[in-house]
């Protein structure tokens, strides 16, 4: 599944790190499948960098910033957001406001599996 | 200095062997210019000595027919400083390369000019594993020899200067012939220390090859810990980020410490010349390096860091929580690079041309210098790639601008010259002098530099090197 950068030369390092994420993720059959059926945009704030992840089917739209209309948000501080990435129970983030969403609840634990490195279940 | 005569080609390949005496054009350019744009120019011929008594006849040879000599391994040093710009021989020392001795019990090792970073480290792991050099933010198979008589930065430096400082003695040819040894090696088979003898390292420390061949090293080595990590801190703020550099030095917990300015993440992830950041991003991030003997004190150590942190983070500064090296590394296998010393610098070459103001100084003059040079660089469509380390406990630092460009276009190559020109003016100013020091540096500052330190630079290399061939040009006094 292809991750596009929209506008490389704005795209800040959350951008970047999720890219990368992304990358290596998607290349389960399984969190594809997942990401397939995705839709519309999230936005995805770490300290305060912002990044619009906008799911388009067969390929993930990361665009710096606020673009497309987004219906769903995630926040946290970087530390918080990479430590979830790399396996630690997001639950545990969410319960304790480490983490904070807004939006399409389904959606964004979605999201935050198809960030993880831990297996899926 | 072109008085060279083709036939001493003949009498070169005459005493060494063919496949040591290089005249062919196409392998002679290159050995013409190095990554900066500073211009290159050939040797009239390229000799790999494999023996002491090699580089004596060579040496005895251009004496006697006034033959220009620069001595070179990898040509990394980022400073035009093995650019053959008068013709004549380039000494190539790649093939003296062994590791002669490696004492465990004084901790040191003699090494030859051709002993790459790569070599010492397997050597090392492999035959004395509770021993380490430091390594170098630079490639792998680069001199160490060469970057000892630089003065060398590496993840240990913060602990124990530049690896000038750790040299103990060596071996050198001089330009007439002969053979010398420095420190204690010039009375002992041991060369544990350069004290307590007249200290005669330093006239091959900096001079830039002027002054002979170093053919043995002695540097110290120091002890493998078992509990190492290194650590990225994200920072916000440049002056908060200098602080806290401060404290953590004073802390005395770290092995190395090295900020980045936000160009070079960016480059890491791909982006090649970095010229937008996000007001939300880090202004710059740190990488920490600790490590201990036992678990206990590294734990302590580390938590003296986290401590830090969150006392800064208590008071308002804009520092994210120290990230695992390691860990990124999962996330974006890029990081790789940044795991461990040396590296790789290929995301720094992707232009093909790497040149940089790099310098040593006052720390307390950092935060001033860190901002008025990335304001110059970004003023003049640079990424502001800059680079500052604390060195020997925090009693001078590295403060270095680094600039890429397509060494193919003329253009770029006018607007780094302007913009080494315009670094170098700011820095000297503010107390930083550059190590490597190009000889276009020399002759632009030459009126700040003591008149008779000069002099005597002058008077040592007339008496070690009458005829003036070695590496001429070089620190032009």
């Amino acid at each position: 599944m292809e991750i596009k950068l929209a506008d490389p030369d704005k795209m800040n390092l959350v951008g970047y790190f999720l890219r990368d994420l992304l990358t290596t993720n998607l290349t389960s059959e399984k969190r594809q499948k997942m990401a397939r059926h995705l839709k519309g945009a999230i936005l995805f704030n770490a300290s305060g960098m912002l990044v619009t992840l906008t799911f388009h089917g067969e390929y993930i739209e990361l665009h710096p910033g606020i673009a497309n209309q987004t219906n769903s948000k995630i926040a946290g501080d970087l530390n918080a957001l990479l430590d979830v990435a790399l396996g630690a129970n997001y639950l545990k983030y969410l319960l304790t406001r480490k983490i904070k969403i807004g939006g399409n609840v389904f959606k964004l634990l979605k999201l935050l599996k198809l960030l993880s490195k831990s297996k899926l279940t | 200095m072109k008085n060279f005569k083709p036939n001493f080609i003949l009498k070169l390949k005459d005493k060494l062997d063919s496949a040591q005496v290089l005249d062919h054009s196409d392998i002679l350019n290159t050995y013409a210019a190095d990554w900066t744009e500073i211009p290159g120019h050939p040797p009239d011929v390229a000799v790999k000595p494999r023996t002491v008594e090699d580089i004596q006849f060579i040496l005895k040879l251009a004496n006697e027919e006034n033959i220009p000599v620069v001595p070179r391994v990898a040509n990394s040093n980022v400073g035009g400083l093995a650019i053959p710009e008068n013709g004549g021989i380039v000494v190539d020392l790649t093939e003296m390369n062994r590791i002669l001795e490696t004492n465990e019990a004084d901790m040191y090792a003699i090494i030859e000019p051709g002993v790459t970073w790569s070599e010492m480290k397997n050597h090392l792991a492999q035959h004395h594993p509770k021993l380490r050099f430091g390594y170098s933010l630079s490639p792998p198979n680069t001199s160490i020899l060469a970057n000892c008589l630089m003065d060398g930065l590496t993840n240990l430096s913060l602990k124990h200067g530049t690896t000038a400082h750790w040299i103990n003695g060596f071996e050198a040819v001089l330009p007439t012939g002969e053979i010398i040894r420095t420190g204690i090696g010039a009375v002992s088979s041991n060369w544990c220390t350069k004290s307590p003898l007249p200290d005669l390292t330093g006239l091959f420390v900096n001079f830039q090859g002027t002054t002979g061949i170093v053919t043995k090293l002695a540097v110290q080595l120091w002890p493998n810990h078992p509990f190492r990590k290194r650590f990225f801190v994200l920072a916000y703020d440049t002056d908060q980020m200098y602080d806290f550099i401060n404290l953590l030095v004073r802390a005395e917990v770290c092995d190395d410490i090295g900020g980045l300015s936000w160009p070079v993440g960016k480059m890491l992830f791909g982006n090649k010349r970095p010229l937008y950041r996000d007001p939300s991003e880090p202004e710059q991030f740190l990488y920490i390096d600790v490590s201990a003997e036992y678990e206990a004190l590294f734990n302590v150590k580390l938590a003296i860091i986290e401590r830090l942190v969150k006392e800064q983070r208590k008071v308002g500064v804009r520092l994210e929580s120290p990230l695992d090296v390691k860990q990124v590394v999962k996330i974006s296998p890029r990081f790789e690079k940044f795991a461990d010393f040396p590296a790789e610098l290929d995301f720094l070459l992707e232009l093909g041309g790497l040149t940089w103001i790099g310098t040593f100084g006052p720390i307390s003059k950092w935060k001033e210098g860190v901002k008025r040079g990335m304001q110059l660089m970004t003023d003049r469509g640079f990424p502001p790639i800059v680079v500052t380390r604390p060195m020997h406990g925090g009693h001078f630092g590295v403060l270095r601008f680094m600039a890429v460009f397509d060494k193919t276009d003329r253009e770029q190559v006018k607007q780094v010259t302007e913009l080494n020109q315009a670094l170098s003016d700011l820095v000297i100013d503010l107390g930083f002098f550059p190590y490597k020091t190009p000889a276009w540096l020399v002759r632009r500052h030459r009126d700040k530099i003591d008149p008779n330190f000069l002099k005597l630079i002058g008077k040592v290399r007339n008496v070690l090197d009458p005829n003036g061939i070695m590496n001429p040009g070089k620190w032009p006094v």
